[in-house]
């Protein structure tokens, strides 16, 4: 790597070289069957350089191909955008364990095992159920090296299980699924299967809705999408642009008083924790909201240095991307109501475990609008049944204005940590 | 070299192998706002091998050539060790020999990136002119790809394509109102494809200024005229994922709903897969396990009468080979895919296709679309109310929503026109996105659909 850094700096001002280089092994269970087990080495390149004051750009997988890719980063240079930062000599970093040996050494074996018994478990409950198990485990080491002396590596650990249940029931698909992500060693426990069949018992009864206002209690995989709304808002990209509605609103309250939410890179056992971020800038914990009021905005070197701020190392960004502002993991402070709590309080209302669509709707603007592909009709505090051919519809800001209750309990989807969240009042449109 | 990887898979003790190599190169310009946000070049090369025994595949992929024969020797290994008393097999095909190189009007390689970026900056530079318009995106991208594929069946195969084309995004805003709309075009047949696009990059930025002032649609039920795109959308996304058949093979509730002879539609409706199409951009001459593209009707006069298929599902439900095995990538095995799919063309003319809905939507063109096999949710780029048998105002946020099996049988018109959509992006499956492909058809009419809104 010292080569091609050294052979680029010929050429061009300044350079940054970012490397990524690792393995994944997929393990496949379709149909209640074993079906594949993969194995991808992989690595790559990105260089980026300044040239004349310029950005350029290049990346490739073959470390015989680098001598074209610096020629052609330093030919991106003469079109790109100015920049306006300067590389980063040195990094203080605070100490946080990115890698895990109990996920290296996970053996195909065992993971074959723990599936074909979590397979049984759900045959045992539903005999007519198809089961996907999808069980992935990586390693990759990221190194970032520039002209200004910046050397930097790290490397993590990351795991992740899909356990999806098929059943035909009474003539029409449906799903059941549990995904589970980590840079540790886990699996999914008794307690996660046990709830999944609840679902599936519920869903035997299909229960009519009328499209009216009501309360909804929506789930965390479900509040991830919507949260999703909002990290775009906080984007510094948008902010930049124009386009985010919260421009020219720091400290302002945007959302209800008992919403507060961390942009948190050195999350313990954080899905997307690191050390540093794409550009090698430490990484820190960032209020985005606290208590509703909006406090800040994520950036990069790039986006930071055209609004004249400071980057708040949140560059995102594989080999073959330049940086852009991002978040990492997104953690919403718990409330206290417990789940059952939730439940009992709704006189008529629906609990909202998936969608389908989220992504469909003006996302920047908050709105949203998604088929509810597993939920359930509360009536008077208990559960009757699922419900089908419905959606709910709103905006993410005006909801999250008028919440009932958050709930206590914490799940992580991927690199985002919330609890359920219980809105008094949000639309609901049924066939 | 593929003398050498012939003699490795020879000695290879498993029933089936087979070697991907692929050698890309691509350029991708953005425009964002009024900079030139990322101008990126690129070579990727990689690799990969894959095993088959008795039911079970391995695979393993790399970018570094040079240690083929532990990949080998770990793929042989796997499928052996998970075939052990199972049973499973490929349909025979032909293994074909053949050398398929770039042919077509103008590679994009030729062209200088300097004018590349001139073409991007052109329409970045018009969509931004009106004050309404806040921010624009507009990206170009091309990939040239060499495909080399080798099985230990005697298939040798290589295959270059060049895809190409550009898209463009309009955002307008007034105050808090923030709307969006973009198209794009994009296929195999050139770099032609991005030139002379002035009169689209116009629309998209009218469109965009026209949501501003577009009412909230009521949610409802409605009569619903989808455009060709639309409707290509519904065919790929709503239907034809249910063709696919390594879905289907594997449950036996879904082999009787998917069963052929089926009733699926009304008699003038026929949906076809064709990955011969040449110049579209799902078209390939072989698919990744080395079978040739072919046009293949899923319904046909509204019956069901056929499905997509890898060698593997062929085998399972004993039915022909297609050729819609494909991978994005070197990093993915190949799996059961469309290529372009799209409704034929029928008889009826635009007006009077809209001419007795008293109280309807016109949607056109697709920002997304998500199923869940019987699930579908799409949301329209724009719509318009159809008032009293004629086009009436815009209204955004048309998101449609049902059930596939009810809404094919609710198709009651196909319009006399046709249109192919490829553009940038592709279809996603199994974490394989996106793969290219194209889908398209006439305008076609639809009844009771389940529309959410205000």
């Amino acid at each position: 790597m010292d080569d091609i850094l050294a052979q680029a700096r010929r050429l061009v001002d300044d350079v940054e070289i970012y490397s990524v280089k690792g393995k994944e092994f997929p393990v496949l269970f379709k149909a209640n069957s074993f079906y594949t087990a993969e194995k991808k080495d992989f690595e790559g390149i990105g260089i980026r350089v300044i040239n004349r004051g310029k950005l350029g750009f290049a990346h490739t997988t073959s470390k015989a191909a680098c001598g074209a890719i610096i020629e052609y980063a330093k030919n991106s240079a003469k079109f790109g955008e100015s920049a306006k930062f300067v590389f980063p000599a040195k990094i203080r970093r605070k100490p946080i364990q990115t890698f895990f040996e109990s996920t290296r050494n996970i053996e195909t074996e065992e993971v074959k095992q723990k599936s074909v018994n979590i397979i049984n478990e759900i045959l045992k409950k539903e005999p007519d159920a198809k089961v996907d198990v999808q069980f992935n485990r990586s390693e990759e080491t990221v190194r970032i090296m520039n002209t200004k002396g910046l050397d930097i590596t790290y490397k993590k650990s990351s795991l992740s299980i899909f356990v999806q249940i098929f059943l035909i029931i009474d003539g029409s698909f449906t799903w059941f699924y549990k995904i589970k992500t980590s840079p540790k060693k886990t699996f999914l426990t008794k307690t996660e299967l046990r709830e999944l069949l609840k679902n599936v018992k519920f869903a035997r009864n299909v229960v009519p809705v009328r499209s009216e206002k009501m309360s909804v209690i929506i789930m965390p995989m479900v509040m991830s999408t919507l949260l999703r709304s909002l990290a775009m808002g906080v984007n510094g990209k948008h902010l930049q642009k124009g386009s985010s509605p919260l421009k020219g609103k720091e400290n302002k309250k945007i959302l209800g008083s008992n919403v507060t939410i961390y942009d948190d890179a050195l999350l313990k056992d954080g899905f997307e924790s690191r050390p540093f971020d794409g550009e090698g800038i430490a990484s820190r914990r960032i209020p985005l909201f606290k208590n509703g009021v909006l406090e800040n905005f994520l950036f990069d070197l790039q986006t930071a240095g055209i609004l004249g701020k400071k980057s708040t190392g949140s560059a995102v960004r594989g080999f073959s991307s330049m940086p852009s502002p991002g978040t990492s993991n997104i953690v919403v402070n718990p409330g206290n109501w417990s789940l059952s709590d939730m439940i009992k309080d709704v006189k008529n209302g629906i609990i909202v475990y998936s969608v389908l669509g989220a992504g469909q709707s003006n996302l920047l603007a908050g709105d949203f609008s998604c088929n509810i592909s597993l939920g359930f009709k509360i009536k008077n505090g208990r559960i009757e049944g699922r419900v089908k051919n419905t959606m709910i519809a709103g905006n993410v800001y005006d909801a999250m204005r008028n919440i009932e209750g958050i709930g206590k309990k914490v799940e992580n989807i991927e690199s985002f940590y919330t609890s359920p969240f219980y809105f008094k009042s949000l639309n609901v449109v049924s066939k | 070299m593929r003398e050498k990887i012939k003699k490795m898979i020879s000695k290879a003790k498993v029933p089936f192998i087979e070697v991907h190599f692929e050698e890309r190169e691509g350029v991708t310009i953005r425009y964002s706002g009024k900079e030139l946000e990322s101008l990126a070049q690129y070579i990727d090369i990689g690799g990969n091998v894959r095993a088959f025994a008795n039911g079970i595949w391995s695979f393993a992929s790399f970018n570094h050539l040079d240690d083929l024969e532990s990949q080998i020797r770990f793929v042989a290994r796997e499928s052996r060790i998970g075939g052990k008393g199972k049973k499973g097999n490929l349909v025979k095909t032909e293994p074909y020999v053949d050398e398929v190189l770039l042919k077509v009007r103008k590679d994009p390689r030729e062209v200088s990136l300097d004018e590349k970026i001139k073409i991007v900056k052109s329409y970045n530079s018009r969509i931004l002119k009106p004050k309404k318009i806040q921010s624009s995106r507009v990206k170009y991208a091309e990939t040239f790809q060499r495909r080399f594929y080798i099985n230990s069946e005697g298939a040798d195969i290589v295959e270059e394509k060049v895809y190409c084309g550009i898209g463009f995004v309009a955002v307008a805003r007034d105050g808090v109102n923030v709307q969006m709309i973009g198209n794009s075009k994009g296929d195999t047949s050139g770099f032609h494809i991005v030139r002379g696009l002035e009169e689209d990059v116009e629309e998209v930025k009218r469109d965009a200024i026209n949501l501003l002032r577009a009412e909230k649609v009521k949610a409802g039920v409605y009569t619903v005229v989808a455009d060709p795109l639309l409707a290509g959308v519904f065919a790929h996304e709503a239907f034809g994922h249910l063709s696919e058949a390594d879905f289907v093979y594997k449950n036996k509730k879904m082999q009787k709903i998917m069963k052929l002879g089926k009733k699926f539609g009304r008699k003038n409706l026929s949906i076809i897969d064709d990955g011969s199409i040449l110049g579209q951009r799902g078209y390939y001459k072989y698919d990744d396990e080395g079978v040739l593209s072919q046009k293949n009707y899923l319904i046909k006069n509204g019956q069901l009468v056929g499905r997509l298929h890898s060698r593997e599902s062929a085998a399972k439900m004993k039915e022909k080979p297609t050729g819609n095995a494909r991978a994005i990538n070197y990093g993915f095995p190949p799996i059961v895919r469309m290529s372009n799919t799209y409704i034929k063309k029928g008889n009826m003319g635009f007006d009077e296709m809209i001419g007795d809905i008293d109280n309807g939507i016109y949607a056109v063109n697709a920002l997304g679309g998500q199923t869940e096999l019987e699930m579908f949710t799409f949301s329209s780029a724009k719509a318009y109310l159809i008032k009293n048998g004629k086009i009436g105002p815009m209204v955004r946020d048309v998101i449609l929503t049902g059930n596939v099996f009810e809404t094919l049988k609710n198709i009651d018109a196909i319009g006399n026109d046709e249109k192919m959509h490829g553009g940038l992006g592709g279809c996603g499956k199994d974490g394989q996105y996106p793969l290219p492909v194209s889908d398209g058809g006439p305008h076609i009419r639809i009844r009771n659909v389940i529309i959410g809104g205000k």
